[in-house]
């Protein structure tokens, strides 16, 4: 009975429309990736976008450490 | 041996003694891994997302109704002891308020069954490496990111190795999850170690894809849950029983679904068809009987 609906629904669903919708991924989502810019990390949506303003990508957050915000000396609050 | 027990004072006392005696050698003795678990020690949380950004899939509120009323009716879980957040009632603040609150309130030696259907993808480890990959899932959120890396930094969606620290912290004895998304077993590093040295005992994992496989879905029904709800409902007697027939079902569909779309030129890359993945170090899935 299974097996006959399924073989129903991907009979009856034009298969680039059931790809694209059927499924558990993100869709288009960018991925994304971290961008340093001199010492000003931020996110860009793709190494290109971090090109264009002159930024250099890297892979993980921990990288983003600068000099000058480690520099920085604590203050109590 | 009658003046020994003399001082029990009675002839009913004596026996009790002499039976635990007897019992007390087997108790010790057995497998406590073959100790069938007790539905009344067993808590559910469901969680299913179906952001509104992603549309046209709406399978995440049904498929978390199917598994709760599977629990309940056919595993014999008490609805008080079930959770479920669905939609925008699973956005990652109120998933994370919820583990708190098992935190105080989960009996210790319990068992938890975590079930999660949504989206996932594999994003940058927080262990660092250029190549290392995990599995984040993608919690509600009105609008879309405006990237992956920034919905997991900003805490929008959930990590396997959050997820991996929130059951930690939880008194339960053993835990089960559930993943129903794309690229599920990138969570097994975090949640389910097979390392032996690594590996925490009490987690099980059941993951519907692989890493870098598809989890299918339609308008209705997620491919891997429909068959796993299917397979306890129709006489499984166990949860490891069900598994491996949801495996074998979910990879025969998925199987024809990759050929259709490849044959269509529908995926530009070849499609690797889902492959449902159980690790249980602990067999706990052997020792989840299906009431009848």
């Amino acid at each position: 009975m299974i097996e006959a609906a399924i073989a129903a629904f991907l009979l009856a669903t034009p298969v680039s429309e059931m790809t694209v919708r059927a499924n558990m991924g993100p869709g288009d989502l960018p991925m994304g990736t971290f961008c340093r810019i001199q010492d000003v990390c931020v996110i860009a949506q793709t190494e290109a976008d971090c090109g264009k303003i002159s930024g250099k990508t890297f892979a993980t957050l921990e990288a983003c450490q600068s000099p000058t915000s480690a520099a920085v000396p604590q203050q109590d609050r | 041996m009658a003046e020994a027990f003399a001082w029990l004072g009675g002839g009913s006392a004596r026996w009790v003694l002499a039976a635990a005696i007897f019992l007390a050698p087997h108790t010790a003795l057995a497998d406590p891994e073959s100790v069938p678990i007790d539905p009344a020690s067993i808590y559910v949380l469901a969680i299913g997302t179906c952001p509104p950004w992603r549309d046209r899939i709406k399978v995440c509120a049904p498929s978390v109704a199917q598994f709760v009323e599977t629990a309940e009716k056919v595993m014999g879980i008490s609805p008080d002891r079930i959770t479920t957040l669905i939609d925008e009632d699973a956005s990652a603040p109120a998933v994370r308020a919820t583990f708190s609150k098992l935190q105080e309130t989960l009996p210790r030696g319990s068992t938890l069954i975590v079930y999660y259907i949504g989206h996932g993808m594999l994003v940058p480890a927080e262990s660092g490496g250029e190549d290392e990959a995990e599995e984040a899932f993608i919690l509600w959120s009105s609008s879309a990111p405006f990237a992956a890396v920034q919905a997991v930094h900003s805490g929008i969606w959930m990590t396997g190795s959050e997820l991996s620290r929130l059951v930690d912290d939880l008194p339960a004895k053993d835990i089960l999850i559930i993943l129903d998304t794309c690229e599920a077993s990138g969570a097994d590093d975090e949640i389910a170690p097979k390392s032996a040295q690594l590996a925490r005992q009490e987690v099980t994992l059941i993951a519907s894809a692989r890493a870098h496989e598809i989890a299918f879905a339609d308008l209705i029904s997620a491919a891997f849950t429909r068959n796993f709800l299917a397979a306890i409902r129709s006489g499984a007697p166990t949860l490891h029983d069900a598994f491996q027939k949801a495996q074998k079902e979910t990879s025969a569909e998925a199987m024809l679904r990759c050929e259709a779309a490849v044959t269509s030129g529908a995926l530009d890359e070849a499609c690797t068809p889902q492959d449902p993945e159980l690790i249980d170090p602990s067999g706990l899935t052997k020792r989840i009987s299906i009431k009848r």
